[in-house]
């Protein structure tokens, strides 16, 4: 919602509320009072409409008591109406500064404006203003739950300072490395060999990431169009393990594939590859020497499709975590995650689970994490092939 | 109706300070940590000044509880109310002072490099301040259960301060040039770790406020 409709919908809510006011005097004036002709249900109208707004409402008197609190409200708030109204606004909302902020608007010392209040890890815009004027003035206080907004602000915030950190790392040793080598050029030519090599790894670093970006961001475009075809998931299994069985043992860690179906799925076969290689790798690098990785797969009636798994005995994945972990750049608890179990430094681009869930999507598939104190497991389904027939390429291809 | 329409709207403001000063409580602990977490000495700075409104309001709601107190002869479970509420604006206080104390922490070290990133330090604040929050929300509730819940909860904050101390210990075992800065960052996590007794005290004036008995939880777990 734009800044715009916020503003209009907050001038709707003000005439909605003002002509209820007017016409009824709100909920507490005695029916024996003589009222304006008006339609016999226009209150009752105009209050369904405050129900029925797509924000929360709270209409408070000049105590900062609540007298009206509309569904979406009490929602936001996760109480029922009936625990909010008849009740202050700090009892509700548990946020001082707003009931303060109340309190100055209702006097007048302070125009209506917004605030920003987090609620049970939910982010809240507050809009306060007032109502009326003298006796009949009440409170109003329209809440927007911006969480998915600031979370979006976050990830671009995070992915801008990523990039920025991922380049410069390897440029800022690669320039180090250049001045050495310069330096070292005429007096030790061999010793400068080998810092012009060390630059040249630094330079595939880049390469990888520049790379890997354009990748995901053609995904995401759907500009790769996926080879759909029926292939054996046991044997694209077996040959991932196999490749990453010699890394695995170098440290220390047992990798096996689980007994399973021989199942025939839909899919692309270097992109399913490319997924479960990204799985298997981060099982390796946040595993513990000593632990080990199961990879096993079985069918499942969601589409209905196979379904993968790799599992390992690493640090695990707190759990408000496990959704993000598949954003672009995210890693969990940096200061953990940039050392690995053998104390070295991370090596990854912090992409790999990114372009991963896109090709999932891609394939019709879906991908998830589970965690518990014993390790993280990563699943993801792909469509047995069986039951799909003229895979719709392109629309599969845009989605996620 | 209720019998004594005055009074109960007394009581009832009286509960809403409380609210009000918990909620500024809740707020200093999140500030002291973001201010640690960013080296935001600005806002450290706010938590240092806040302090006053915390106190000023501990003393509002003290004289408020002495003059209906004086005014209303409360008896049984209202009398208990005010007792309790006395109590427990002792503790929020105590909890704004060690927040305070956090906040003087990240003055101090604002200019110095960090140790390590903070983990388990902001992990001890929000339990801590979700312990509080279900704490006050018992107290309003009159909720026995909910009350002992949240007590059971501060061995959590203590298995964390156990842990924060341990790995601190390892810093300053390998590295002794890490001593002074480790050592602040362990006051930090000792001050989390009284905010969770005290919220433990609260819940136990929960208890009283329902019951009439006075327990002290963590002798009733030692037993």
């Amino acid at each position: 919602m734009s800044v715009l409709d916020w503003v209009l919908l907050t001038l709707v809510i003000l005439f909605a509320l003002a002509l209820l006011f007017a016409t009824r005097r709100y909920l507490d004036t005695p029916v024996n009072l003589p009222s304006p002709p008006i339609e016999p249900d226009s209150s009752a109208e105009l209050l369904t409409l405050v129900d029925a707004l797509p924000v929360g409402v709270l209409v408070t008197d000049r105590h900062a008591t609540v007298l009206r609190c509309n569904a979406v409200a009490a929602d936001l708030l996760g109480l029922s109406p009936a625990a909010v109204v008849g009740r202050s606004l700090i009892h509700s909302l548990r946020d001082y500064e707003l009931a303060e902020l109340l309190r100055r608007v209702m006097a007048g010392q302070e125009a209506g404006c917004e605030f920003n209040l987090s609620y049970n890890r939910r982010y809240l815009l507050a809009n306060v203003s007032v109502l009326g004027r003298d006796l009949h003035h009440f409170g109003l206080v329209v809440l927007q739950d911006v969480t998915q907004l600031r979370r979006i602000e976050q990830v671009r915030r995070d992915f801008v300072a990523n990039v920025s950190h991922e380049f410069r790392t390897p440029l800022a040793t690669a320039k180090l490395l250049v001045e050495t080598a310069q330096a070292a050029v005429e007096d030790d030519p061999v010793a400068a060999k080998g810092f012009l090599n060390k630059v040249n790894r630094e330079l595939d670093s880049l390469t990888r990431l520049v790379s890997e970006l354009l990748d995901l961001s053609r995904i995401e475009a759907g500009q790769t169009p996926l080879q759909l075809r029926p292939i054996s998931l046991k044997q694209a299994l077996e040959l991932e393990v196999s490749r990453a069985e010699e890394q695995a043992a170098r440290h220390g860690l047992q990798l096996t594939l689980a007994p399973m179906p021989d199942l025939t799925v839909m899919a692309d076969e270097s992109r399913l590859s490319q997924v479960i290689g990204n799985l298997v790798q981060n099982a390796i690098k946040f595993t513990a020497a000593g632990g080990s990785i199961t990879v096993s797969a079985g069918q499942c009636d969601e589409l209905p499709s196979a379904t993968v798994s790799v599992a390992d005995t690493g640090i695990g994945i707190p759990s408000e975590d496990l959704e993000r972990v598949f954003e672009r750049f995210y890693k969990v608890d940096r200061a953990r995650s940039a050392m690995l179990a053998d104390g070295s430094e991370q090596g990854g681009t912090g992409l790999g689970l990114a372009i991963a869930r896109h090709i999932v999507a891609a394939q019709g598939g879906r991908i998830w994490a589970e965690s518990n104190a014993h390790g993280a497991t990563f699943h993801f389904t792909v469509p047995l092939a069986v039951f799909v027939s003229n895979p719709p390429v392109a629309a599969l291809y845009t989605q996620g | 109706m209720p019998a004594r329409p005055t009074f109960e709207r007394e009581l009832r403001d009286l509960q809403d300070e409380l609210l009000v000063m918990s909620s500024m409580v809740d707020k200093a602990i999140s500030r002291s940590i973001e201010a640690l977490k960013n080296r935001d000495l600005g806002l450290a700075r706010l938590v240092v000044s806040d302090d006053q409104k915390v106190n000023d309001k501990r003393f509002e709601i003290e004289e408020k509880c002495i003059l209906i107190t004086a005014t209303q002869a409360p008896l049984a479970s209202d009398l208990r109310t005010i007792v309790a509420v006395l109590n427990v604006i002792t503790d929020l206080e105590r909890m704004a002072d060690h927040c305070v104390g956090i906040a003087k922490i990240a003055i101090m070290t604002g200019n110095e490099p960090p140790l390590k990133p903070l983990i388990d330090i902001p992990r001890m604040a929000e339990q801590s301040r979700s312990m509080l929050r279900r704490a006050m929300d018992a107290f309003v509730a009159r909720d026995v259960a909910a009350a002992n819940a949240v007590a059971n909860e501060d061995d959590i904050v203590d298995q964390l301060y156990d842990q924060v101390y341990r790995e601190l210990l390892t810093f300053m075992l390998n590295d002794p040039r890490t001593i002074d800065r480790a050592t602040h960052l362990l006051w930090v996590a000792h001050n989390l770790e009284r905010i969770g007794d005290r919220v433990t005290n609260i819940c136990e004036r929960v208890n009283f406020l329902v019951t009439g008995r006075m327990e002290e939880y963590k002798a009733a777990k030692q037993v």
